[in-house]
């Protein structure tokens, strides 16, 4: 209805305006004497009378301007509402309809005393068609006017019960912020209260906090040491089952525990065999005593000994269950004991076979060694008295017919010198002396050979002291040889004192004797260092001899001049090697012919 | 000294004639006893078997013992005569051939009051007896009378 009436309104509106201009316009003569003034102002007609002038004067401008006012507010209200409020362009239309009425109420005015009556009368036809048509538009209008104010009233009973609704949610506001009011003030007693609690509890909680720590750490701890434990368990198991030797640990009841070598030592798959009074375990294994042979029983075992309290050691013979092998184990048993009580026993067996078979074989040898060596000193003893027979055969019965030799053909030169020419003498002592150089022989073979027979007794001796000595004798059965002797001082060597001199006799007697050509013969015995080592050492200006014959000097009987030329048995030097190894020493010769020898040695 | 017996036990008779040549030489003319083994010797010295009728009480001024002799050798004959009280104290001069050191020690063991090495050279041997002689015959103080009488 009210877009129907709307429709018509604008659709009015636009006719009303093309309808205004037209009337205005083809008006007859209006548009020519709009702003003539030649008829007689309106005051005339008041005849001037100026308070019937002024009356109208200001009634006039005060409607006039008025009007125009409204109009003005009305413009304004509807520019502003324009979107709110309905029909708008009847407001308009009004508008337009005040302002033209005030404009009329203007233009009455100004024909007092200015006579535009074409121009007011224009107006007045604009405000003509202004008010017939607000006239017209109006009564369709009025029904939705009506529903408006209906509206309005409705919603200002609505407006009345909001706000009784209101004071009723105010007061409800109130009481509920009144409540509200105790529920904080419970509730602050309350929080103080939860407060208090909660710091209660928070102590608690620290307190259980603590306690659970505390537990968890001596749990943690109680963990850590069944760990430790566990691993020392272990550890010990390791080290039980390492163990190279058969351990065998237990009670009264029996035996608890063996190490795998245990075992297999036995021949044995559980404890229970071993366990086994019943079955006689030790029958089974003939375990013997090694030695005394006895047997071994439940009752005499190591372990039942060790269990009574004492340390046991002793062998065993038995046969390995599995394999049969017979076995020697030393078995050593002990009590296991906690606070002085005997709690269980330890037994430690050790497969000795092998050992105990090497040492039977080691005593089968020994004992074939000792009988070899019986035998062998035995046969060296017998070697020994035959060469002791031998040697005293020699100096008793090889001298004992040279001695009749000698004696008689002395005898025939002295008693029977009266029937002997010149050469049966020469003969005779020709004789003689063959006789006294064999017995030289003899007793020089007989110093060589009692040589290695005796007895040393090893001390430091002073080879210059001894040197000295044999010079010194020397020199009384010669005094007419010219040796100058030049005797380094203090040569100690450990030496038995007998031997040493014999040696010296020999070696310092030679050089004696191939020097006996030399008009000033030197002999030297000294210490040199030769190849790093200490050495003795005898030299002499003397015959000297062909090196090539140097090893052959020491060999019995080597003579390396001619009995002419220089005397001697050739075993003074045999002797001196002798003597030189007894002493586990070493002896070498230099020598030219012509210019002398050295002899080094070292014990 | 003239009366003084030199009693010679030596089983060689080479070395007797040589010994008794050796004292010849030096001029000892006192009576020589000489028996050839350790038994004869010991008969003799204590009167006994073959010697049973002989005046046990007329010892030898010195005893020549050789050591190698048949039968019972030197250093028994010695050992026997010095367990004997009749014998005990007879002048024992031990004469070998033997230089081996065990004899001479064996000897001195058993009471010999001498032990003397017979060198091979016959002419060493006349001056050893040269010195023996005259020692044991005239030096030599006897611990009985001579003779027994």
């Amino acid at each position: 209805m009210i877009k129907y009436a709307r429709i018509f309104l604008m659709r009015y509106e636009t006719g009303l305006i093309i309808a205004s201009v037209a009337l205005v316009y083809f008006w007859p003569q209006l548009m020519a004497n709009l702003l003539s003034s030649d008829y007689m102002p309106h005051g005339n007609c008041y005849f001037w009378t100026p308070d019937l002038v002024w009356l109208h004067v200001i009634s006039d401008s005060l409607i006039g301007l008025s009007y125009w006012a409204i109009t003005f507010t009305l413009g304004v209200l509807v520019y502003r509402t324009r979107k709110d409020i309905p029909f708008a362009r009847m407001f308009i239309a009004f508008a337009i309809f005040i302002v033209t009425c005030g404009t009329t109420h203007l233009m009455e005015v100004l024909t007092l005393w200015d006579a535009y009556y074409w121009l007011s009368g224009g107006i007045k036809l604009f405000t003509a068609i202004a008010s017939v048509a607000t006239a017209v538009a109006l009564p369709p209008v009025v029904p939705n006017i009506i529903l408006i104010i209906k509206d309005a009233k409705l919603s200002e009973e609505r407006r009345l019960r909001l706000q009784s609704a209101n004071e009723d949610l105010q007061r409800e506001i109130l009481e509920r912020k009144k409540a509200q009011e105790e529920i904080t003030r419970l509730n602050a007693s309350l929080e103080k209260r939860v407060h208090e609690r909660t710091s209660q509890l928070e102590e608690a909680n620290r307190q259980l906090r603590a306690e659970i720590a505390q537990r968890k750490k001596a749990e943690e701890e109680k963990e850590d040491l069944l760990n430790s434990e566990r691993r020392r368990a272990a550890e010990l198991n390791a080290i039980f089952e390492s163990l190279p030797d058969a351990v065998l640990v237990g009670d009264e009841t029996g035996i608890k525990k063996a190490n795998t070598v245990a075992y297999e030592l036995l021949g044995i798959e559980s404890l229970e065999e071993f366990n086994d009074v019943a079955s006689n375990f030790y029958d089974k294994i003939s375990a013997r005593f090694s030695g005394s042979g006895e047997k071994v029983t439940t009752r005499n075992m190591p372990f039942s000994v060790a269990l009574r309290g004492e340390k046991v050691s002793s062998e065993i013979e038995l046969i390995n269950l599995k394999t049969g092998n017979e076995l020697v184990i030393r078995t050593a048993a002990a009590p296991i004991k906690m606070d002085e009580t005997v709690i269980g026993a330890v037994a430690v067996n050790t497969d000795i076979t092998e050992k105990k078979k090497a040492e039977t074989e080691i005593l089968r040898l020994n004992e074939t060694l000792e009988q070899r060596v019986l035998e062998r000193t035995e046969q060296l003893n017998e070697t020994n008295r035959e060469l002791e027979a031998f040697s005293y055969s020699v100096s008793h019965d090889l001298r004992a017919p040279l001695r009749s030799i000698d004696g008689f053909s002395l005898a025939l030169l002295e008693d029977y010198s009266d029937r002997l020419d010149e050469q049966g003498k020469n003969y005779l002592n020709r004789i003689r002396k063959a006789s006294q150089r064999m017995g030289t022989l003899i007793d020089d073979m007989l110093n060589l050979s009692r040589l290695s027979r005796a007895e040393m007794k090893l001390q430091d001796t002073d080879i210059a002291l001894m040197a000295e000595e044999i010079a010194e004798d020397l020199r009384r059965n010669e005094p007419a040889r010219n040796v100058k002797f030049i005797i380094h001082p203090e040569l100690i060597i450990k030496a038995d004192e007998n031997l040493l001199r014999i040696m010296l006799q020999n070696l310092i007697g030679n050089a004696w004797k191939f020097t006996s050509r030399r008009e000033e013969a030197v002999i030297e015995i000294g210490k040199a260092s030769i190849e790093g080592k200490s050495q003795f050492f005898i030299r002499d200006n003397g015959a000297g001899f062909n090196e090539a014959f140097a090893d052959r000097m020491f060999m019995p009987f080597q003579r390396l001049h001619m009995p002419s030329e220089f005397e001697g048995t050739g075993i003074g030097l045999a002797i001196v090697q002798r003597i030189v190894h007894r002493h586990g020493g070493s002896i070498r010769a230099e020598g030219k012919v012509g210019e002398g020898a050295v002899f080094y040695f070292y014990f | 000294m003239e009366n003084k017996i030199i009693m010679l036990v030596e089983d060689n008779q080479d070395d007797e004639e040589l010994t008794l040549l050796a004292l010849k030489k030096n001029n000892i003319t006192n009576e020589v006893v000489v028996v050839h083994d350790g038994i004869e010797a010991l008969d003799y010295l204590l009167a006994r078997g073959s010697y049973s009728g002989r005046d046990s009480k007329r010892l030898p001024a010195v005893v020549l013992l050789d050591l190698n002799l048949p039968g019972i050798n030197g250093i028994e004959v010695l050992r026997e005569l010095r367990g004997n009280p009749e014998t005990k104290l007879i002048p024992v001069v031990v004469l070998t051939t033997s230089n081996n050191s065990n004899d001479i020690i064996n000897s001195y063991s058993v009471g010999a009051n001498s032990y003397v090495i017979k060198p091979i050279d016959f002419n060493q041997f006349v001056d050893l007896l040269s010195c023996l002689g005259p020692y044991w015959l005239v030096i030599n103080e006897l611990p009985f009378a001579i003779g027994g009488k």
